[in-house]
């Protein structure tokens, strides 16, 4: 089992940890990845999202559906909803549809 | 869930039964499959339609004045045709019935099954194999959106031989799929599509298409949706054909497209959920480019068997060709490229249904894969028919420029060898050599390769965006150990030693990769290409591990075959054996010494092996397994 320097059933230290991963993925990004845009908007595209959930997936040892960052495409909300899986894996298994 | 009218099967075996029309009985049966009284009949055996059956019809049907008449195809060819008599044919043989699957009324269980039938139909015409499979491809959103009303609806259309098209692409769009821009709005109860797909095959002559439309202004991921559309049941005018294209190959194919005019469809037009069409498209590729490779695997059949009989019949410097030391080489590379091509298709058909998780690596892999290796395999052929393989008029020959035009199309439809490559190039790092082991307990490969493992059945709801893992090279090193331990196959054994080595220095080198927002650079998709190799000679371990029958046969002495594949995996990531020459050397002197033995090793003609399933009793038929369900 992965052990983390933070907890990450807590949506802010969550939080605060995907925002260095997204940083990863933009190394010529000059501002700090703001987590409540759009990732779309940083440029990230579609086969790079799935790298993205991937990695995600591999580090914090639950599943990350790329499906899951288009249910909820801002740093913010993937924080809560992970968190949340974390914290409870068979609930956060039914994600809301996408309207 | 009750089945379309409670109905049972239609009699099967239509190659044995007077009552279905046969080869010259041309045009879909009016009595074809649908509601029917043969609820009666459920109980009794029935010998299920199977890949021999279908090749002892084409066969027949080849014949002069059969539908699949080769001067009739090459006609058809010529006019830019549709190949409509050859249709007909397999409509009434039953085929649309393996677009369905089992819980729909159809006979579709089992991938690797389909591959075949499609395989053997490409072997004879790329044309009709691409006309006629389309329906699998325009069907797969609607099976695996897995809503039972829609799917019955459109069950019953297939089964009564309608095509459905698949419309993805755009004018505008190619490749991207985010960038469509033909739209649909929400219109009373039901939608207004206004837009174009193009190019689609089908487009024209079908009444049904499965379309990929915008549904949200912004678009993104979400902003997609699914529709299938009938055109006989939107207002005159607002659904026009564009026109036919001309191809270079396929020519006879019905390649145009649909111009949509605010045409206003039904609230249950709409396919999945509103917002799903993304997913929903790219997890139903995952299926659709594994049924694609049959398409590689059929030219690669018809390639051989003209170089067969050039190899046997072409007499120079008062010898046959088969005698230079070249010709025998190059034969022997374009044997081993198809023997690596159809393991990893077939290992990618059975992945379908045993790990269906990680299907978006696996299918990536085989689309990327095997339409490139049977190109590579068609330029040594071409190379070696000489003028033959030009000259379109002389003595059957003219097939092979034929089929090397219609080839050309399938490395770059339903996801191009650089799209599927760079799918699997941004999931590399997680699917780096040791970086996440298989959870112990997980079956090997070469457990549900085994010919005797009744397979899982298809289960798109498993089906994943993103694969965890590739349980396929995570069991390279065991296979490889295994074998060693066998201590039956020194050579085989010391180039499966030399991927092993490969395998490590890609993961050293994917390990050095770094991230990236944007599309994978250069080096990564070089990787990618790496990977598919190793990817490809595990699929050949695990097959020789998993069926100790291949290793009869004149192919499966001295494990022939899985030195030709290992031979082919080693030269494409730059270690070629010294062995390989000699492989090489011994598969052609086979292919052309042994004209009689079938240059595959999947050959439906020998073996018919009964279709073994878990939960669908094969001596019952589909029908009662479906009347259980009902029940
Ligand atoms: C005969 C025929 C039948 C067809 N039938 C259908 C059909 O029934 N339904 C349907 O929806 N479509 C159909 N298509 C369309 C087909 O799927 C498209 O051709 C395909 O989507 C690619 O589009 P494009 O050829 O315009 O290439 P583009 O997308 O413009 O690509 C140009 C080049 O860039 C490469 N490329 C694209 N994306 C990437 C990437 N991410 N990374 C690296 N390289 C990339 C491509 O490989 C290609 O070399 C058909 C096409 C043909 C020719």
């Amino acid at each position: 089992m992965t052990t983390f320097a933070f907890d990450p059933t807590d949506p802010a230290q969550l939080q605060g940890w995907l925002v260095d991963r997204v940083a990863e993925y933009l190394p010529d990004l000059s501002e700090p990845v703001d987590p409540h845009r759009d990732l779309g908007e940083y440029g990230l595209d579609s086969i790079a999202v799935v790298a993205f959930a991937a990695d995600v997936e591999e580090r914090l040892g639950t599943a990350v559906d790329p499906a899951a960052i288009w249910d909820y495409p801002t740093i913010a909300r993937l924080a809560e909803y992970l968190a949340a899986e974390l914290a409870d894996p068979v609930s956060a298994d039914e994600r809301p549809e996408a309207a | 869930m009750t089945a379309p009218g409670g109905v049972a099967k239609p009699a099967p075996e239509p190659g044995a039964s007077a009552a279905r029309p046969t080869a010259t009985g041309l045009g879909p049966s009016a009595a074809g499959p649908g509601p029917s009284a043969h609820l009666t009949t459920v109980t009794a055996p029935a010998a299920r339609p199977t890949a021999a059956g279908l090749e002892a019809r084409l066969r027949e049907w080849s014949q002069s004045g059969g539908p699949f008449d080769p001067e009739l195809l090459a006609a058809h060819e010529e006019k830019e045709a549709f190949p409509a008599e050859a249709c007909a044919a397999l409509d009434a043989w039953g085929l649309p019935e393996f677009y369905v699957p089992t819980r729909y009324g159809g006979r579709q269980e089992r991938l690797d099954e389909f591959v075949a039938l499609l395989r053997r139909i490409a072997a004879r015409d790329l044309t009709v194999a691409v006309a006629h499979g389309k329906t699998f491809l325009g069907g797969v959103c609607v099976w695996a959106a897995g809503e039972d009303g829609p799917a019955h609806l459109l069950a019953r259309q297939v089964l009564a031989g309608e095509p459905v098209a698949w419309g993805l692409t755009e004018p505008g769009g190619g490749s991207d799929l985010l960038a469509g821009s033909l739209t649909a709005t929400r219109h009373g109860s039901g939608w207004r599509l206004s837009g174009r797909k193009w190019p689609v095959n089908n487009a024209t002559r079908g009444n049904l298409m499965c379309v990929l439309a915008r549904t949200e202004p912004g678009g993104g991921s979400r902003g997609f949706s699914l529709f299938l559309i009938d055109k006989r049941a939107t207002p005159a005018g607002t659904v026009r054909p564009l026109p036919k294209m001309p191809t270079h190959g396929i020519r006879g194919a019905d390649i145009s497209g649909l111009e949509f005019d605010g045409a206003r469809v039904p609230a249950h037009a709409l396919v999945g959920k509103v917002g799903g069409g993304i997913e929903l498209v790219l997890k139903s590729l995952q299926l659709t480019r594994i049924v694609c490779t049959s398409l590689s695997l059929g030219a690669g059949d018809h390639a051989l068997a003209l170089l067969r009989r050039f190899l046997g019949e072409r007499r120079l410097y008062g010898r046959l060709l088969a005698d230079l030391p070249h010709a025998r080489d190059a034969a022997g590379r374009a044997v081993a490229r198809q023997f690596l091509a159809e393991t990893v298709a077939h290992t990618a058909a059975r992945a379908a249904h045993q790990t269906p998780e990680q299907l978006s690596v696996v299918s990536a892999v085989a689309k990327a894969f095997v339409p490139n290796q049977i190109q590579a395999q068609l330029r040594l052929i071409g190379d070696l028919l000489g003028a033959r393989g030009f000259l379109t008029g002389v003595e059957g020959y003219g097939a092979f420029a034929k089929l090397e035009r219609d080839h050309q199309v399938v490395p770059l439809f339903d996801g191009s060898t650089w799209v599927n490559r760079a799918g699997l190039a941004a999931v590399l790092p997680v699917l780096r050599p040791g970086r996440r082991p298989d959870p112990s307990g997980a079956p090997s490969p070469a457990h549900w390769l085994r010919a005797d493992h009744p397979l899982d059945p298809l289960d798109t709801d498993r089906l994943r965006l993103m694969a965890p893992r590739d349980a396929l090279l995570g069991a390279l090193p065991g296979l490889v150990a295994e074998l060693a331990a066998e201590d039956r196959e020194p050579a085989a054994t010391a180039m499966a030693r030399a991927l092993i080595a490969a395998w490590e220095r890609l993961g050293r080198d994917i390990g050095a990769l770094r991230p990236t927002g944007g599309a994978p650079s250069t080096a990564a998709m070089r990787l990618a290409e790496r990977y598919e190799w190793c990817f490809a000679g595990a699929a050949a371990l695990a097959l020789h591990r998993a069926r100790p029958d291949l290793r009869d046969g004149p192919w499966g002495r001295d494990a022939l075959w899985l030195r030709g594949c290992l031979a082919v995996v080693l030269e494409g990531l730059d270690a070629a054996p010294a062995e390989a020459t000699r492989v090489y050397e011994e598969l052609g002197t086979l292919l052309t010494a042994a004209p009689d033995v079938p240059a595959t090793m999947f050959d439906v003609t020998a073996t018919d092996a009964p279709v073994v399933l878990p939960d669908a009793p094969s001596a019952d038929g589909p029908g009662s397994a479906r009347d259980v369900e009902a029940a």
